[in-house]
């Protein structure tokens, strides 16, 4: 029915008279005032003046200085900083579209409670004062009953201490991150055999560079910085780059040669390598002598079992490749590995890492120009004072069977709390999607709807992703253009400390994650009598960044938080400082006041229970940040609870058990999407929206699979179907399916129903999204690192069968249970019920982070720290 | 009710920058009540009003009950059930189709051109944007909001025989009508009619769409046409 406008306008008296008695415009003002910007005063195209404010990207996790352009107070567009050390004033194209974020139209802007089932989108929205009262109170209930029932898992957390003051501060240990299913076993390995968790090599100035399974082109550690600096050295420096890969990647294109290889098998091509290298009195005998714990007689004889023809069966690289390669290294000059997530993270990732770093163990191409480096980050401080203690640590963090996983084992967490290891009262998620990002996704979900094992839940996050949809409350997060953080990366040999700061005002109702958090406090200790209150007095959340990063030696003295502010990052680029960059960390001479008080141990210096240098040939030098103060070949701690402490190859048990028509599954991350935070961009989504499987030409001919074909992909616990992309870039034996597609939230379609987006009208030409692998990727897990094994899924592959719908995605809970299972049956035989009975574990980590603090000179108060870069992806 | 919010309506287009001051109020009143409908959740007093004979009464003309629509033993529950479907309907952004933003319509995103030419707009017409605003100048309901307040400001001056002055706020509707609201407003209406998952929002969906409707013949303008909804 049409209605007549002769009627209809009486309304406007009934509508007069209905209002009288209702309010308009009640709802509160914006969430918080912000910093006065400046005002540069370059031009738009708009005409306008445009401020020019500086901010660290969270696009991903590199960290790269950006400046925002905004205009009328809305961010027009993204640049890099030229004054970066890291990334020299280029954004790569997640950084470039990283404001899409902000003005996502799938934002949550208001604190949501949710009002129906879990998971059924019921939702009403609620004011700040409510949604922090409902959650202050909950945990309250939670503290009294045991405050270690108070749960907080975090992703991408780079508030560099808050959480843990907060989690501290109430008394809670049970804090775990995701750095499990990112690339811990690389971290473990590195801490153990020198200390740092990951390396600075200088692409630029060297020769040769053998890379194991890392995409730097387009998403490893530090992408955008590395890549230039490799480039400046294969064009400048000519070096040459040889790729290891089962997948033909960008970097692999542009690498002098891509040789596939069977996953998880980089180790013993490595060992093989180094084997030669000895045989072939190539070895550096001197470094191994000096700053190593073994001789290279013994080393010697230990590679000898590492035969290239041995290399060659395990992974399909000829032994004469494998050869030619390692003389190559030997005998280029300066040269140096790189690694990230594809060699490690497997069920052998800890050997793995530790197999690589030896070809530059072998070669002494430790801490020399061109040459695989420590790490050169700045430190910052903790924050202000006062800070909380140290809780007990979960068992849900530090599970006793994987006594050396230093960073949690995340992807065990679903199952533990099914199994009731731990009680959950109240569980806290952070920049997390685990139901999508882990493995097994499926018993996230089962934890995540289940209001027995969760009884209450709260997301901090920006939109409704997959996990955040079964919260009980939601309080919205901002972006990282909206916020304060001190930053730090060793994404450059020229360390530096850099600033994010809000360049706009928060959108709608949105809150900064500290300033909830700080706000939380107050509502859950208003009169100081639970002792949380105290650590939070330091007012704003710009004064506590200011507090921490003005910690920093030299920056007060150069203009301090000030000079951050306007310049974004500190110290400024210098190429000619990077080029004449002084290297050797380890030589370095102990002083006087340094070797007052010390006592030796074998060759170890030590003062006051630590390890402070070490002798060599009579001098006493810095060393490594290990407990002997050498690079240790032999990792003792290992073999105390039961691996093998030389460099060591071990194959995966199921992949020695292959059928000869099963495959291998690989999953990688293309160069414009993160793990799951950027499919609402627009501009990416278009780039890369969809996944098909990459599999080999001959293995899809053998199945009978043409290009697109629909395939059914089998795991132990369950089955997917998508579509196929046939291709000559992939190992024969691996199937590679890319992350970042396949979500459950709508905008990744484009679909926003009659918009008249000129982008979504005329220029989406696509309608498929993809389908998303890791539903049907059990867990696995490294023994020693405790970290997941991705790419080691056993699968079988055949054409899509009757009635099969692309899309299908079946998990078996079962079947799921018993790969949990599995996996914790090739862990070490320590279980205990205990929940905080981790303190052997919490000793061995603790210890390491100390030595790392000394290393390579850092200041950080790693008191606050669970990680001094954080340099999870 | 006031006697002074009688009905007087002119029945003519041509007529209507003519009209008396009580067509221009009526008008305003008309937004005022959609944009607070479409700003906020439902409230106790107006849950009352619009459950009340004298107010229900007039929309029952157009098929429209909304008695029925607010039923209930319990008034906590049913505002609670409005506030769940305002949520649903308004808030959640799981699924931008309702995005009650303009620039979300025409850009794909929050906050975009549209916002700022709204504020501008707001300036332009010598009124400020309304103090303690929660949402973008681009909602719907600030949209609403500013057409109600110009259209008081023309009633202001036809009361006071300024007619200069009156026009000139009767053509800044007109031109916002046909630069904004009609652009898509008409179109997002229709949608919260077919898809609101609560019948009170379903109906304002409706007369939100019949009223911009009849807005744009009465301003001689065109609306954008209605797009059924794809569920592809």
């Amino acid at each position: 029915m049409q209605l007549k406008r002769r009627k209809f306008i009486q309304l406007g008296s009934a509508a007069g008279a209905a209002l009288t008695v209702g309010s308009q415009f009640g709802m509160k003002a914006k969430a918080s005032a912000l910093m006065e910007l400046k005002q540069t005063g370059s031009a738009s195209p708009t005409g306008k003046k445009n401020q020019e404010i500086p901010y660290t990207c969270l696009t991903c996790n590199i960290e790269d200085g950006g400046i925002a352009y905004v205009e009328d107070g809305r961010i027009r567009r993204l640049e890099g900083n030229p004054n970066h050390p890291g990334n020299r004033g280029k954004l790569c194209a997640k950084g470039n579209a990283g404001h899409l974020h902000v003005y996502d139209p799938t934002r949550i802007l208001n604190p949501l409670k949710r009002v129906g089932p879990r998971g059924s989108g019921k939702w009403k929205r609620i004011t700040w004062d409510e949604a922090l009262s409902e959650v202050a109170g909950k945990i309250q209930g939670a503290m009294d009953i045991d405050p270690m029932s108070v749960m907080f898992q975090y992703g991408r957390n780079r508030t560099h201490g808050l959480v843990y003051r907060f989690m501290n501060a109430l008394g809670s240990g049970t804090v775990n991150n995701h750095t499990s299913i990112c690339e811990c076993n690389k971290k473990v390995a590195m801490e153990h055999a020198w200390g740092p968790d990951i390396e600075t090599p200088d692409f630029a100035h060297t020769k040769y560079i053998l890379n194991f399974g890392s995409n730097l082109a387009e998403a490893a550690y530090f992408h955008n910085p590395y890549i230039q600096r490799l480039m400046d050295g294969k064009i400048e420096n000519k070096a040459k780059l040889v790729t290891f890969d089962p997948r033909m990647t960008n970097t692999g294109a542009i690498s002098d040669e891509w040789i596939p290889l069977k996953p998880a098998t980089d180790g013993v091509v490595a060992l093989a390598m180094c084997n030669v290298i000895l045989q072939e009195g190539l070895a550096d005998t001197e470094f191994i002598r000096k700053y190593t714990n073994v001789t290279a007689h013994q080393l010697t004889e230990h590679l000898k079992q590492y035969t290239p023809e041995f290399a060659e069966k395990e992974s399909g690289v000829s032994a004469d490749t494998i050869r030619r390669i390692a003389i190559e290294f030997a005998t280029a000059g300066p040269a140096t590995t790189y690694t990230y997530r594809g060699s490690s993270m497997h069920q052998n990732g800890v050997y793995t890492e530790k197999a690589t770093m030896m070809l530059n163990v072998v070669t002494g191409n430790i801490e020399k120009r061109g040459g695989f480096n420590l790490p050169r980050g700045l430190g910052f401080g903790g924050g202000p004072g006062p800070h909380p203690p140290k809780p007990p640590h979960s068992i849900l963090k530090y599970p006793p069977e994987y006594p050396l996983a230093s960073h949690h084992v995340s992807h065990h967490v679903s199952h533990s709390i099914l199994e009731g290891r731990q009680k959950i009262n109240v569980f806290m998620l952070y920049c997390h999607n685990p139901l999508y990002t882990q493995p097994d996704g499926d018993t996230w979900k089962q934890i995540l709807t289940s209001e027995k094992h969760i009884p209450y839940s709260v997301s901090f996050s920006i939109n409704m992703d997959d996990s955040t949809k079964y919260a009980d409350i939601i309080l919205p997060d901002t972006t990282f253009l909206e916020r304060w953080d001190p930053e730090s990366m060793p994404s450059s040999a020229l360390g530096w400390v850099g600033l994010r700061q809000p360049v706009i005002k928060p959108l709608g109702n949105a809150k900064a994650f500290r300033d909830t958090i700080y706000e939380l406090a107050q509502k859950i200790d208003p009169d100081g009598k639970r002792g949380v209150k105290k650590y939070f007095s330091y007012g704003s959340a710009e004064s506590y960044v200011k507090n921490q990063l003005e910690a920093t030696p030299g920056l007060k003295a150069a203009g301090g938080f000030k000079l951050l502010k306007k310049y974004g990052v500190w110290p400024f680029y210098d190429k000619k400082k990077e080029d004449n960059f002084k290297f050797g960390a380890h030589e370095e001479t102990l002083s006087e006041s340094d070797l007052a008080g010390t006592t030796l141990e074998g060759r170890t210096l030590m003062k006051g229970g630590k390890s402070v240098g070490l002798m060599v040939d009579g001098k006493a030098v810095r060393g490594f940040g290990t407990p002997s103060r050498t690079f240790q070949v032999n990792v003792p701690e290992w073999e105390h609870y039961g691996f093998e402490p030389m460099p060591h190859y071990e194959a995966i048990e199921d992949h020695k058990r292959m059928k000869s028509d099963e495959l291998l599954l690989s999953t990688y991350k293309p160069n414009v999407h993160t793990q799951s935070r950027t499919p609402n961009l627009k501009w990416l989504q278009e780039l890369h929206h969809r996944n098909p499987a990459w599999i080999n030409t001959e293995t899809a001919k053998a199945r009978g699979i043409g290009n697109d074909d629909l395939i059914r992909i089998t795991s132990p616990i369950g089955y997917m179907v998508t579509k196929a992309r046939v291709t000559e870039g992939i190992h024969p034996q691996v199937v590679a399916i890319a992350t970042s597609s396949g979500m459950s939230n709508k905008s990744t379609l484009g679909n926003y129903g009659g918009s008249k987006d000129p982008d979504i009208v005329q220029n989406t030409w696509w309608d498929d999204t993809g389908v998303h692998p890791n539903q049907i990727i059990p867990v696995s897990t490294d023994p020693i690192g405790g970290g997941m094994g991705w790419f080691d899924t056993v699968i079988t592959v055949t054409k899509a069968k009757s009635g099969d719908k692309y899309g299908d995605t079946r998990s078996d809970r079962g079947a799921a249970r018993k790969a949990f299972e599995k996996a914790l049956s090739k862990a070490t035989k320590v279980r205990t019920e205990d929940a905080h009975n981790t303190t052997a574990k919490t000793n061995v980590r603790d210890e390491i982070h100390t030595e790392v603090g000394g290393v390579f000179g850092t200041t950080a108060k790693l008191r606050d720290f669970e990680d001094p870069f954080n340099t999870t992806a | 009710m006031s006697s002074s919010k009688q009905v007087n309506v002119r029945p003519t287009s041509t007529e209507m920058a003519e009209s008396g001051p009580c067509e221009a109020e009526n008008r305003a009143n008309v937004y005022e009540f959609l944009s607070r409908i479409f700003l906020e959740e439902m409230d106790s007093g107006l849950l009352q009003a619009l459950q009340s004979d004298e107010v229900a009464g007039i929309f029952l003309d157009w098929g429209i009950n909304f008695q029925e629509d607010l039923a209930g033993e319990n008034q906590n529950e049913i505002l609670e059930q409005l506030a769940h479907a305002y949520c649903d309907t308004f808030v959640t952004g799981e699924d931008p189709v309702f995005s009650p933003y303009e620039s979300v319509w025409k850009t794909g995103c929050l906050e975009g051109k549209s916002t700022l030419l709204v504020e501008e707009f707001y300036t332009k017409c010598s009124l400020g944007l309304p103090k303690n605003c929660p949402e973008f100048a681009d909602h719907l309901g600030i949209e609403f909001d500013l057409m109600s307040r110009l259209a008081k400001k023309e009633a202001e001056f036809r009361l006071a025989a300024q007619t200069a002055q009156a026009e000139n706020y009767h053509k800044f509707q007109q031109a916002f009508l046909k630069n904004h609201l009609l652009a898509w407003g008409p179109e997002f209406s229709a949608k919260i009619e077919r898809w609101a998952s609560h019948p009170f929002y379903q109906h304002i969906g409706k007369l939100s769409c019949e009223f911009l409707r009849m807005e744009a013949e009465e301003f001689e303008l065109e609306s954008e046409p209605y797009m059924e909804f794809s569920e592809n």
